[in-house]
């Protein structure tokens, strides 16, 4: 199954390139503005995930459940529900992970502004803000039948050390992301249920203070 | 009689001769010698003689910081800012300069990668204070934590950290520096705008005059294309060359204009009085003999010449052109033979040398190795032009000096000037005294080191701004650690170092930079491998529940990492280099912990606590304002060892008259410190020291009035001494190095004080 979807990805990658070879500019452009004028981009973006983790070594992968929250200045929220209870924040200045209690994980983006860069390419990732991500990866991809998928690879060296590649595919909304890291964890969420706003609710809104 | 002139003209001969040789010497070396010229400040500065192993670390230390240049290139976003960079390092990529940022190096080699082998070991201090409060279950939920993230903030696979030590300890590296690599360039985002750093390492001494030029002309030239290319990028620039440059420069222009002014005004102020060529040439070969003699024997004495001592050494002009100018108003005039009149005035020019020769000779009991040199260059020039004018002058004085008419109204001048009769003098002398006692008690102190050496203000806002972004620690306070091996070093840093959190988290400092960031102890690594063993039931746990491969309980298993393995690599180089002075003698490791963004007095205060066995808290600015108190209050002593030693050497010679002699100098000197204090300009140990060559040189004035000779023309002589002195030391007084400065101003007060009180207790005349 694994092989399966790795060809499938790779050989329209393969024929892709081929084809951008022909017509470099005005073919990637072209793909990145048709591909933002499908997506549905929407100030808060709700939803439900599954994500199936697998790690190097490990052949069992990991999957999990739950609800994620993305809201135009103001950053993700990202609520495990299975198999354990977790809430991971993003806002620009740093990602706290607390299993509703207490705190497990807090990065300080003032401390260590890898954190700064790492929010900016998740949100982005997240919202579908695939020219925000254009702006630091190399990228290339495919449309068919109103379904797209893009391909990213950092330009940087010392961000590749992080994300090997990251692929999102979607039509109207975001349908997944998937991060390989160079270390070889391969990350793969999958969305679903999302509803889209123009505002946050209050209740959410303090979630993010 | 005949032996006596025969012996006179072989000592003429002979120093001729040692004249000759200084002159070729001079000539023949001048460009090894003009390399030999110092322009470090911080040389002037005294050593702490108690401590000599701790001065000789940290010149070890200072020698690395100083070659350093650090370039920051801000602009409105991160493009622009990388744009500029490399506009930048482009139009410096001749220079000789050697770039340090280590972005191309790092790439290849990242920290994680490095590390990687000895995870097991290396762990940050949260982590530890976690772990050692951690149950097995919390441990076990934060490694599923960690599985089931959905993006690791770590380069490192899950399973070689599944607890997260070793990404957090990677983490804790950062803490380091502020700059993360991006696009090629050490970038950092802070309130808005984006700066690139360009970190730099001279090819040579930051005190080597001629590198400070080129690079100075390099980094100027880089600036211009960067305007036009980049406009509204900014340079923010740091580093002891830019400094050290400036202060060259600065010293440069100030020997010449102290050198030229008095130069010019003595030989102005001769030609006006004595209106005669010959003087004119006869002056001039004086003046020319203490030049060569103090400039040969500084140079054959010291290994650097520094060149504020030039600059003082340039104001000696005044005081050494005295004892020609002494003679030549003797002379004027008068009917009498040179040389016999010459041979009667000898007494009074052998005394008029040993005063001051003595002062400046005391100069040499401070610590300050500058003012030693400034002492013996002085002595020697003085002594030099002395000896030309005994030796030379009974052959080359012309026969008769008349005396020109435009100079008659000065040796009348005498005949006005007030005498000290007693009756209501005693009024005078007690508003004087009222005078003085206000000004006194006015006067105050400053030992502030800092004081005496203000960079150029410009580039101290720029130096402060850089180390501000940089996060740059202050390069004058540390701690510095001695220990038997590098393994005792590396734990005794991390002693300290758990003693700075407290201090961290109170906010007193920032961080701190120390060699065991980067390389714990084996002991500490062995600890945390120790530690990490009650995490074996958390990870049967982990196996269990993700089906874990059996054999990774085993892989787990890592080497230490040693310092040898570790000064071996690159971030060796990069990072710690100038921390780790390693073993400095046989069986004797140092190294350095530098605290960073120190808030105020009491973080000083508060880190001067953590002091023990094997840790010497080092503030230097402090150390040395200590110490120039300490030699203040010597001066002091000195001062009044030599009022009254005075008279004791004196009274020989003049008997009852002694106290005209004394009294004089006594006032000036009071009422100098009087004016200080009226002024506002602080006492300190320059300015005692100042007081100290004013006593030689106003006692050489009532020396030249009181020898029983024509006062008339002594008054001429000590008035045209006076004011080439004046001008020599009123130029100091413009110095933008407040240390010369403070000698100027003082000497000019003194100087000016004790030519208008002498006189007025002169005897009457025969």
């Amino acid at each position: 199954m694994n092989t399966g979807r790795g060809v499938r990805i790779v050989f329209p990658a393969i024929f892709f390139l081929i084809a951008l070879s022909f017509y470099p500019s005005y073919a990637e452009e072209n793909l990145l503005r048709v591909v933002e004028k499908q997506l549905t981009r929407s100030p808060v973006v709700r939803g439900e995930f599954q994500q199936t983790r697998k790690l190097a070594r490990i052949r069992k992968p990991l999957i999990s459940h739950g609800r994620f929250l993305v809201a135009e200045n103001h950053g993700v929220l990202w609520e495990n529900i299975r198999p354990f209870a977790q809430v991971t924040r993003l806002t620009p200045n740093e990602i706290v992970q607390s299993d509703g209690k207490e705190t497990l994980m807090k990065l300080d983006a003032n401390k260590e502004p890898v954190v700064k860069i790492i929010n900016g390419i998740l949100f982005s990732a997240l919202s579908g803000n695939v020219a925000a991500l254009a702006q630091i990866f190399d990228y290339s991809g495919a449309m068919e039948d109103g379904k797209w998928r893009l391909e990213f690879t950092p330009k940087e060296k010392n961000l590749a050390r992080l994300i090997g590649v990251l692929r999102l595919t979607g039509g109207r909304d975001l349908a997944s992301v998937e991060m390989e890291s160079t270390a070889g964890d391969v990350t793969r969420i999958e969305f679903k249920a999302q509803t889209h706003a123009r505002e946050l609710s209050a209740e959410e809104r303090k979630r993010f203070e | 009689m005949m032996d006596e002139a025969r012996g006179h003209r072989l000592l003429a001969c002979l120093w001729l001769a040692l004249l000759l040789f200084a002159a070729l010497f001079l000539f023949f070396q001048r460009s090894v010698l003009v390399s030999r010229v110092d322009t470090d400040l911080l040389a002037l500065l005294p050593r702490d003689e108690r401590r000599p192993a701790l001065e000789k670390a940290l010149k070890a230390f200072s020698a690395q910081g100083d070659r350093q240049l650090a370039l920051l290139v801000a602009a409105e976003d991160a493009d622009s800012a990388r744009q500029a960079a490399r506009t930048l390092r482009a139009a410096l990529a001749d220079s000789g300069l050697l770039e340090q940022n280590g972005v191309t190096a790092g790439d290849a080699f990242s920290p994680a990668d490095f590390y990687l082998p000895y995870r097991q070991g290396l762990m940050s201090a949260a982590d530890r204070t976690w772990l050692l409060a951690a149950s097995a279950e919390e441990a076990q939920k934060r490694a599923l934590a960690l599985a089931y993230a959905p993006f690791a903030a770590s380069s490192v696979p899950w399973l070689a950290d599944p607890f997260g030590f070793f990404g957090d300890w990677l983490q804790s590296l950062g803490e380091a520096t502020p700059f993360r690599p991006s696009g090629g360039e050490l970038m950092l985002e802070r309130d808005g705008r984006a700066y690139a750093a360009l970190l730099y390492t001279l090819p040579g001494s930051a005190f080597d005059a001629t590198l400070q030029e080129t690079l100075t002309k390099r980094l100027d030239a880089a600036r211009t294309i960067l305007r036009q290319t980049s406009p509204q990028a900014q340079i923010i620039r740091a580093g002891v060359v830019l400094h050290a440059a400036a202060a060259t420069r600065q010293a440069q222009d100030e020997m010449r204009l102290i050198g030229l002014g008095s130069l010019l005004g003595a030989l102005f102020l001769i030609s006006f009085v004595f209106q005669s060529a010959r003087a004119l040439r006869l002056i001039a070969l004086s003046l020319i003999s203490g030049a060569l003699i103090a400039l040969t024997a500084a140079f054959l004495l010291f290994e650097r010449v520094h060149l504020i001592t030039l600059v003082f050494g340039a104001s000696l002009i005044g005081v050494a052109v005295d004892y020609a100018i002494l003679v030549f108003a003797q002379h004027l005039g008068s009917a009498e033979s040179g040389r016999e009149r010459f041979r009667r005035l000898l007494p009074t020019l052998g005394m008029a040398l040993l005063t001051p020769a003595l002062a400046y000779l005391s100069l040499t009991l401070t610590p300050f190795p500058g003012l030693k040199q400034m002492a013996i260059f002085a002595v020697c020039g003085i002594f030099g032009a002395w000896m030309s004018v005994v030796c030379f002058y009974p052959y080359l004085l012309p026969q008769t000096l008349p005396l020109p008419r435009n100079t008659r109204w000065m040796t009348r001048l005498l005949d006005h000037w007030p005498r000290w009769r007693g009756g209501r003098w005693w009024g005078i002398a007690f508003v004087l005294a009222i005078f003085i006692c206000g000004g006194l008690a006015r006067l105050r102190t400053n030992d502030d080191i800092r004081s005496l050496f203000s960079g150029t203000p410009d580039l101290m806002a720029e130096q402060r701004q850089a180390s501000e972004i940089m996060q740059l620690p202050s390069p004058a306070q540390m701690f510095l650690l001695n220990a038997a091996s590098a393994e005792d070093l590396l734990q005794q840093e991390e002693r300290l170092i758990d003693r700075l959190r407290p201090l961290m988290a109170e906010g007193k400092i920032s961080g701190f930079e120390a060699t065991s960031r980067w390389l714990p102890s084996q002991a500490r690594q062995e600890e945390n491998r120790a530690w990490q063993k009650k995490l074996a039931a958390s990870r049967a746990a982990l196996t269990r529940e993700l089906e874990l491969p059996e054999t990774w309980m085993e892989e787990a298993k890592s080497p230490l990492l040693t310092p040898e393995i570790w000064l071996d690599s690159p971030f060796f180089r990069r990072h710690a280099q100038a921390l780790w002075l390693g073993e400095t003698e046989p069986g004797k490791y140092a190294s350095i912990v530098l605290p960073k963004g120190m808030q105020g007095k009491e973080a000083a205060a508060a880190l001067s606590q953590l002091a023990d066995a094997g840790i010497d808290w080092i503030d230097q600015a402090n150390d040395i304002s200590g110490l120039m108190q300490r030699y203040r209050h010597l001066l002091l002593q000195t001062l009044f060892a030599a009022c009254l030693l005075l008279p004791l050497l004196l009274y020989p010679f003049f008997r009852r008259d002694v106290w005209r002699l004394l009294v004089p100098v006594l006032l000036a000197g009071l009422a100098t410190l009087a004016v200080m204090g009226y002024l506002d300009i602080p006492v300190q140990m320059l300015s005692l020291l100042a007081l100290l060559l004013t006593l030689g040189m106003g006692v050489d004035y009532a020396i030249f009035l009181a020898a029983r000779q024509s006062h008339a023309h002594t008054l001429l002589a000590t008035t045209l001494a006076a004011s080439l002195t004046l001008l020599s030391f009123g130029l100091l007084a413009f110095s933008a190095t407040p240390a010369l400065r403070a000698l100027g101003v003082t000497t000019t007060l003194g100087v000016t004080l004790s030519w208008l009180f002498t006189p007025v207790f002169r005897t009457t005349r025969r």
